[in-house]
């Protein structure tokens, strides 16, 4: 290899010198690059892209989400119904100086005479007395007298 | 020529393999050209492009704002790698590969020739900063995403390389 007689070179000339003197090397065997190409698009693929969470689709969304959501809004309905029917009742009328249904309770209640007692009061007709067993009898069907 | 960043958003974007393909088709020449630069035999360079497009495809969607940074840093990690699986012993640029490789270039000059066996003389890191600065065109701060280094450091150390190369380049004569 003969040494070329130049003077060095300044550092810009330094530098496109590397970049012709690097270029100048033999090119690889286009086919061999080729190949690589091929095999590498075989071989290896790209990693799937991810999906922006604002793109997915509801169809999308794990069961145990749709599922949570529906019981969610069940117990809501459930809540919002039960409260509307409590203030649908009506509210109690303010008893001043009259005496609540409590106070009244804790009176002596008067004793009522008893039906039941009275009818046991009664007498026994004595027995053997048919008319008057018949008449105590309930009639539901009399024939006429003909 | 489409923007690379472009290519691999639309790739990440519609998984559009079409995308994919004119990247690969921009990079992989000059990728298997810097990794045979880099000290690899002419087939090794072929199995660490495959290697290094295969492990960037798994991961260029999650960060594609450097793809072609990302690339070279995968291939020259995967480069590393499999020097060490070889030998114990550290990178060393072989130039009797690149010297090979000119003697096939009908286009080289002399003077290309003797400044790569000169850029073959510096440290690995310089030889790596000179090449992805220089060559494949990667800013600053895309080639310290690839060797972990700080933007500054990088600027520093590329003006550093290129005083070096010079110095050397007049030594030799």
């Amino acid at each position: 290899m003969t040494t070329p007689s130049l003077q060095a070179p300044s550092g810009r000339a330094f530098e496109r010198m590397i970049r012709e003197a690097y270029e100048g090397m033999p090119a690889p065997d286009n086919s061999r690059i080729l190949q690589i190409c091929d095999e590498l698009a075989m071989h290896h693929r790209p990693p799937a892209r991810p999906v922006h969470p604002r793109q997915r689709k509801t169809s999308e969304l794990p069961w145990w989400l749709v599922g949570l959501l529906l019981a969610g809004a069940a117990t809501a309905g459930w809540w919002a119904g039960s409260s509307l029917q409590d203030k649908a009742k009506p509210e109690p009328a303010i008893l001043g100086d009259e005496e609540t249904p409590i106070q009244q309770g804790v009176k002596a209640p008067v004793a009522e005479p008893d039906r039941d007692q009275e009818v046991k009061a009664q007498p026994e007709p004595p027995a053997g007395d048919a008319h008057l067993e018949k008449k105590r009898s309930p009639v539901i069907y009399q024939r006429e007298p003909q | 020529m489409t923007d690379p960043k472009q290519l691999i958003k639309d790739y990440c974007r519609e998984s559009d393999h079409g995308a994919f393909s004119a990247f690969y088709r921009q990079q992989a020449p000059r990728l298997w050209r810097f990794l045979v630069a880099r000290g690899c035999s002419q087939d090794a360079a072929y199995d660490l492009l495959s290697e290094a497009f295969a492990r960037f495809i798994q991961v260029v969607c999650k960060d594609p704002r450097a793809p072609v940074a990302l690339l070279y840093r995968i291939a020259v990690n995967a480069h590393i790698d499999s020097y060490r699986r070889q030998t114990a012993s550290p990178v060393r640029f072989d130039s009797d590969v690149v010297d090979a490789a000119t003697e096939l270039s009908v286009e080289a000059s002399d003077e290309h020739e003797y400044l790569r066996t000169v850029i073959g003389t510096l440290d690995e890191k310089e030889q790596n900063l000179l090449l992805m600065r220089y060559w494949i065109g990667l800013t600053h701060r895309e080639v310290a995403e690839v060797l972990g280094l700080p933007p500054g450091t990088v600027r520093r150390q590329c003006a550093a390389a290129v005083k070096k190369l010079r110095q050397r380049w007049q030594d030799e004569q």
